[in-house]
């Protein structure tokens, strides 16, 4: 799962920055081929109006598909995991696991290698990484 | 060329619009799709591991996730509650039937978990009917109004629909979820102690705590279910009538955007997230005894509430538990009987 998961981060950052360096020059190519006109007719008036209602057409259809790459290429999940914690009921030996099928919440688990008595599962959690805020909007 | 523009955004803009919507929804729709088919397969797959051959089992299963119940007439209002009780107790013994014929093989705890998996797939089959049903509506009549009403509460439903989606791991694998933060703090202060089955699919602790007596109710775990801790309340109240000083209830509670995950407030009043009739046990017991009852409740999201327990919910136990130990130690005294309700679904909850 976790070896998926960054083959597609890698994979879909060179998609997106590929994305936008072509947005960007198709941006620049639109403007200069706008301008060009515009500057050898400078006395057109009407005419330069029109250039600058394209030009912001233009980048505003550019930021769209620059949005839409965004939603579609870059994975929101980033990795989770589901934790459990398993502590003694005597003393206070306790160790963090990954879940497995089977675990539940006060489930005897073991014995503990400190002392003989029973390790239970204490928590059984999801732990997400702090920084994907992305993560917790839903994908649509 | 440019005048060509204006006029086409002028004269079409809105149909123009209406096809954006209509492309953007069915595009969504398409997803609801997958995602109550998926749902389906990983039933029957599941299912398969519980002595179903796969391929009747699809079957069974398209026919079962039109699952409904209607709710009770409430235009003469006298005895609604004993009539809603009876029908979610049918719906109930429908849904186990249909489980035992889906997973003959599956034991107890496993049996509420499919029933739990069986309940989301039946809310996603809903979902995407319903958004299926207003998109062909609002084609025909080619209404701006439905379209964009159902554009605009999208994002919402795919929320909703992701998250029982999501929940469907949490139940196949028995993992705890957010609902479950009452139990898992009733769970706690049992301290696995002494317990009976009190009522059908729900516990109650008995303990000694700073010279007090506790009772402690919560469901049967580890499988998914939420028991009748209103049952229960009312069986233990008419028993130890007002010998009992104090009922303390914890449970789960939606959160406004913006507040914390985790959070806890604290407040007066039944706080139990059912259809009616457990509530309505709880206050009229408590009420006949003029029992005093506190409310702490652990806040989370819809989505939060029905997915796997998240890190924030789980460790906001120990705190819940500190508050209860507090209420306990200023507002009862020694000798007294106290009644602690963990509310919620137990899956992956032991006791
Ligand atoms: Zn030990």
């Amino acid at each position: 799962m976790a070896l998926d998961n960054e083959k597609v981060m890698k994979i879909s950052i060179r998609l997106v920055s590929l994305s936008f360096t072509l947005i960007l020059t198709f941006l620049l190519l639109s403007y200069i081929l706008l301008f060009l006109p515009s500057s050898l007719k400078a006395e057109n008036r009407t005419y330069s109006f029109q250039t600058i209602l394209m030009m912001i057409l233009a980048s505003s259809t550019a930021l769209l598909l620059f949005k839409q790459m965004k939603n579609v290429l870059i994975p929101r999940k980033a990795e989770e995991k589901i934790l459990s914690i398993l502590k003694c009921n005597n003393c206070d030996y306790s160790e963090t696991v990954e879940f497995k099928k089977g675990f539940f919440i006060g489930k005897k688990v073991k014995e503990c290698p400190k002392c003989k008595g029973d390790v239970t599962v204490d928590l059984i959690y999801l732990e997400t990484p702090k920084r994907s805020k992305e993560a917790s909007k839903p994908q649509t | 060329m440019f005048l060509v523009f204006m006029a086409l955004m002028t004269l079409y803009g809105q149909k123009i619009q209406l096809m954006i919507w209509i492309s953007e929804i069915e595009r969504r729709l398409r997803k609801l799709e997958k995602m109550a088919l998926e749902s389906k397969d990983k039933l029957a797959e599941t299912a398969s591991s519980f002595g179903r051959e796969k391929k009747g089992v699809l079957k069974d299963i398209e026919s079962f996730t039109k699952y409904f119940i209607i709710s009770p007439v409430d235009l003469d209002p006298a005895g609604v509650l004993k009539r809603l009780e009876y029908l979610l107790d049918m719906g109930k013994s429908k849904l186990e039937e249909y489980t035992s014929i889906l997973a003959p093989k599956a034991k107890d705890s496993e049996l509420d978990n499919f029933e739990n998996m069986l309940l989301a797939c039946v809310a996603l089959d809903y979902i995407y009917r319903v958004v299926r049903h207003f998109l062909i509506l609002g084609k025909k009549t080619q209404s701006t109004l439905i379209i964009m009403q159902i554009h605009m509460q999208l994002p919402q439903i795919m929320e909703i629909a992701q998250s029982y989606f999501k929940a469907l791991e949490a139940f196949s694998k028995g993992l705890p979820i957010g609902d479950g933060i009452g139990a898992l703090v009733a769970f706690k202060l049992g301290n696995g102690g002494i317990y009976k089955e009190i009522v059908r699919d729900t516990i109650v602790y008995e303990r000694e705590l700073f010279g007090r007596k506790l009772y402690i109710i919560k469901a049967k775990g580890p499988g998914g279910t939420v028991g009748k801790p209103g049952e229960a309340v009312k069986k233990i109240v008419n028993r130890e009538r007002n010998r009992l000083k104090r009922v303390i209830i914890v449970d789960a509670a939606g959160k406004l955007e913006g507040e914390p995950t985790g959070e806890i407030a604290e407040g007066v009043g039944a706080a139990i997230g059912d259809p009616g009739p457990e509530k309505y046990k709880i206050e009229e017991s408590i009420r006949k005894y003029n029992i005093p009852i506190d409310a702490v409740i652990i806040k989370e999201s819809l989505v939060e509430a029905i997915t796997i327990m998240k890190k924030e919910i789980a460790l906001s136990a120990d705190k819940v538990i500190r508050k209860i130990q507090d209420i306990i130690k200023s507002r009862t005294m020694e000798g007294d009987r106290v009644l602690v309700i963990g509310v919620g679904n137990t899956i992956g909850v032991g006791q």
